[in-house]
């Protein structure tokens, strides 16, 4: 599938003359999702702190 | 895997490059689109056999944290990709469908490119394939100062090519929620980018 996926866009020329200007961009995009990806989750750490140390408090138990 | 990835990338854009033209990109979304179907049935299979995970989703002290963290996973993702997006000057549209792969590459990407751009699902693999590669970096480093944001990184792959990372770098109960965030991600991202498609 990804090999069909390469091929299409190996076969759009146009497609490949801007591949450069894409990759930076999905590049920084990327730094954007997975940040704000780890900031909410850390903001549900929080405000779930307690449930999630007593699930960790178990799993030492056991 | 990562190796198999890069294979696959190189040898597919070599072929594309020197043995097609734009008129066989119908052929290959054919061919994508029902590759597409197989990889979404097993899928399913996998997600159905896990009966052990399934019902300690179930369990209701753990119930709203299951539920927590895939929706503010989802939140964070689209929002800080569409905020980069906006800065880049990225339709958001784009932005949004880009973001709402979730590190789902294998689905994102092909839908993207089939039904709307192949431009934006050009982005949507680059940046998809990105998420899954750093965030084999990334929770080990995050790992030494926390444990929950660790099932953020990798998004839908946190149920899979993740996993045994989150495990490793952090505990089987973390492991457990990561597994549960991703299968949530992967049985939620189809409809979203369907949705996202519609607009």
């Amino acid at each position: 599938m990804i090999f069909c996926l390469a091929a299409k866009v190996g076969c759009d020329k146009e497609l490949l003359q801007n591949l450069g200007t894409l990759g930076k961009r999905s590049m920084l995009m990327v730094v954007g999702i997975i940040g704000g990806a780890f900031l909410s989750v850390t903001i549900v750490r929080h405000l779930f702190a307690r449930t999630i140390d007593e699930l960790l408090e178990e799993g030492k138990k056991q | 895997m990562i190796y198999l990835i890069i294979s696959a990338l190189l040898t597919g854009s070599l072929f594309g490059y020197f043995c097609l033209e734009v008129a066989h990109k119908e052929i290959l979304d054919v061919i994508l689109i029902n590759a597409l179907n197989i990889i979404v049935f097993t899928g399913g299979v996998e997600i159905g056999s896990n009966k052990e995970i399934i019902k300690k989703m179930l369990t209701p002290k753990t119930l709203s944290l299951m539920a927590a963290v895939p929706t503010a996973n989802f939140l964070g993702s689209i929002l800080g990709g569409t905020i980069v997006g906006t800065i880049l000057s990225v339709p958001i549209k784009d932005s949004l469908l880009v973001s709402a792969g979730m590190g789902w590459y294998s689905f994102s990407s092909v839908v993207i490119s089939a039904m709307y751009s192949t431009e934006v699902g050009t982005m949507s693999f680059i940046a998809n394939v990105m998420r899954e590669m750093l965030s084999f970096l990334l929770v080990p480093l995050a790992a030494k100062f926390t444990d929950l944001p660790c099932v953020s990184i990798g998004g839908a792959s946190s149920m899979d090519s993740t996993l045994p990372v989150i495990l490793k770098y952090t505990n089987t109960q973390i492991a457990i929620v990561g597994f549960i965030n991703g299968l949530i991600i992967t049985l939620i991202v189809p409809f979203l980018i369907t949705a996202l498609l519609g607009i």
